[in-house]
């Protein structure tokens, strides 16, 4: 008789954390404040700009962060981030790493970017977009 | 947009209501229709989903693809047509609960409403879903709307590994066939598939159960599922996990069901959606294999290969497509990046299982539940203090706790082999494997215990 007593005591128990849960998970979800919507709309916003000039639809673009140049401060979490959220934005581009394509789109701060210009600045037309992104095209294949 | 997007979906998930209404139509209480319903909605997807991958490789860039949908949804409901038979007013509405039931199903309704409201909320301030969202399944569901001829480049050897082009397209093939058909890239299709799955896997885990045991039982299970921050919290996040689950699920249910009634069709869907979990995540694939390991050995057990031989049928078109896009269209995985010496020396690491040891550990003891206390450890004391012996559902719980287990060690074979810093892969994603298998757990566990309508008779010999 104990262990009936005993199960219907955890059927209750699991019932009052169920109900606990679902409400504390409604009540901490309706108050949080994330802007992520508004965050990668507007980097789709800013990226689709940007790759206006690109002359095709279709096909590969270069792309370079601080991660990518020697020396250059940057979070990895962030350039991880910027660079899937740059995939995203300008689909059914592919994004790849580095400036061996013709297009490629520069996510630099402002220091780094006076380097890179200063090593790179024969070999491609720059377009500046503002907020560290550029688009690059390169002149001298 | 919003409201249209949502009806959007009504024809694969008519198509898929009728496929189970055709397995069941003798089922027709609300919890039945509510049970088929479900089932429906995740097998209509699945089906979709499979169905727009063989249009875009014979029609890549056509937008008529709805007329496809159309075509199959007429041709279920001719045959439906042509077996139907009327039921009575009756028995359609026939739900006889007592008030233990009603007040089980009022706590389970409060918890699902308050979880379903606030995975809302969080997808309002999320549209474009999670990290893993944009950099997998949205983003090749972009590369398939917008590139129309092109599609496959969402698969492209091209693409960064961190883009997990090896992944199978269920998910992006539904969002870019819906946004194909609305002409139109909208976030509102891919956060109602995520609900659309979360609420399914609900529906399913209840229906089943209280056609296999009882109303109460199936209650519970909802209060199990929607009442942990594990489950439904994934739904919001619109990545692949909680269809997976769904269609692990499903594929137990059914082996319930063939288990129960023995037709060999339920057993064909056992395979179909084996095959569908397969054509979700690679992850799927492990089940589909760990599936029909255990029951070829269940057949060897009874000396009878009928039980694998439906499975393998139902299993057969999933797993061609499956082969196609894994053997032409998508590039390999990057598990098996480092060839096999790599692999050989991660599986004699002896550090890297003492991590992955700890942390599986550490999630059955503490992680998922309620103060501090796994979800796993509670259903394991659960299955222990609540266990009935039940001779007609003796082997479906075995071999749906041997293929759930087998999957557990599946995944501890996958971190062992991953490529990637191993304490960042386990502390990422460990979670989310274990909610692959969750409401599969949940179910076979209330399929193996006493139902509350025992626990609270009062017949003092039960």
């Amino acid at each position: 008789m104990w262990k009936k007593y005993l199960q219907r005591i955890i059927i209750a128990v699991i019932a009052i954390l169920g109900v606990k849960t679902g409400l504390e998970s409604f009540i901490s979800n309706i108050n949080s404040h994330g802007n992520d919507t508004v965050v990668v709309a507007t980097w789709n916003e800013r990226l689709l700009n940007l790759i206006d000039p690109i002359p095709f639809e279709r096909g590969v673009v270069g792309y370079i962060s601080n991660k990518d140049i020697p020396g250059a401060s940057y979070d990895a979490d962030d350039a991880s981030g910027e660079y899937i959220l740059t995939q995203y934005a300008i689909a059914p581009l592919i994004l790849i790493r580095g400036t061996k394509q013709e297009w490629n789109i520069l996510n630099l701060d402002p220091e780094t970017y006076r380097n890179w210009l200063q090593a790179n600045s024969s070999d491609f037309e720059i377009v500046n977009f503002g907020g560290g992104m550029y688009l690059a095209r390169k002149v001298n294949k | 947009m919003s409201v249209l997007s949502l009806l959007i979906f009504s024809l694969p998930i008519m198509t898929g209501i009728l496929i189970a209404h055709l397995l069941w139509m003798d089922k027709n209480n609300p919890i039945e229709l509510l049970f088929k319903l479900s089932l429906g909605t995740g097998l209509g997807l699945g089906v979709s989903s499979l169905l727009y991958y063989i249009y875009l490789l014979i029609f890549p860039g056509s937008p008529y693809f709805i007329f496809v949908e159309l075509a199959l949804f007429s041709m279920i409901l001719a045959v439906v047509y042509f077996k139907y038979e009327p039921v009575t007013y009756v028995s359609a509405l026939r739900l006889n609960m007592n008030f233990l039931q009603i007040v089980i199903l009022l706590v389970a309704g409060v918890i699902v409403a308050s979880s379903f409201l606030g995975m809302v909320a969080y997808s309002r301030q999320r549209a474009h879903g999670d990290w893993d969202a944009w950099m997998i399944f949205n983003r090749s569901a972009r590369f398939i709307y917008r590139g129309q001829e092109t599609w496959q480049d969402a698969f492209s050897k091209d693409m960064n590994v961190m883009f997990h082009a090896d992944y199978p397209p269920l998910l992006a093939l539904n969002i870019a066939s819906r946004w194909d058909i609305l002409n139109k890239e909208t976030t509102y299709v891919p956060m109602y598939l995520g609900f659309l799955f979360s609420l399914a896997s609900l529906g399913l885990s209840f229906g089943a159960l209280a056609n296999l045991k009882s109303t109460g039982q199936g209650a519970l299970s909802l209060i199990l599922l929607g009442g942990v921050g594990l489950f439904l919290g994934e739904g919001g996040r619109q990545t692949a996990d909680v269809p997976l689950a769904f269609y692990v699920l499903a594929s137990i249910t059914f082996l319930f069901f063939y288990y129960h009634e023995k037709r060999a069709l339920l057993m064909a869907f056992a395979g179909v959606t084996a095959g569908l979990a397969a054509w979700t995540k690679n992850e799927g694939i492990f089940f589909m294999f760990a599936s029909a390991g255990v029951l070829f050995f269940a057949s060897l057990w009874s000396r009878s290969l009928r039980d694998l031989l439906f499975f393998g049928a139902g299993l057969f078109i999933p797993l061609i497509l499956l082969f196609h896009f894994k053997s032409q269209v998508a590039p390999s995985s990057e598990f098996l990046s480092g060839g096999m010496d790599a692999i050989r020396h991660s599986v004699m690491d002896i550090t890297r299982h003492q991590l992955i040891f700890g942390a599986f550990k550490g999630f059955f003891l503490h992680g998922g539940g309620w103060y501090h206390i796994g979800i796993y450890l509670i259903l394991g004391a659960y299955l222990l203090l609540f266990y009935a012996r039940s001779r007609d559902k003796s082997r479906a719980i075995l071999i749906g706790f041997a293929i759930l287990a087998i999957q557990v060690m599946g995944y501890y074979g996958f971190y062992l082999i991953s490529p990637y810093n191993l304490e960042w892969h386990v502390a990422y994603s460990l979670n989310r494997l274990f909610v692959h298998i969750y409401p599969a757990t949940v179910f076979v566990v209330m399929a193996a215990t006493q139902a509350p309508e025992t626990v609270f008779s009062s017949n003092q010999d039960l």
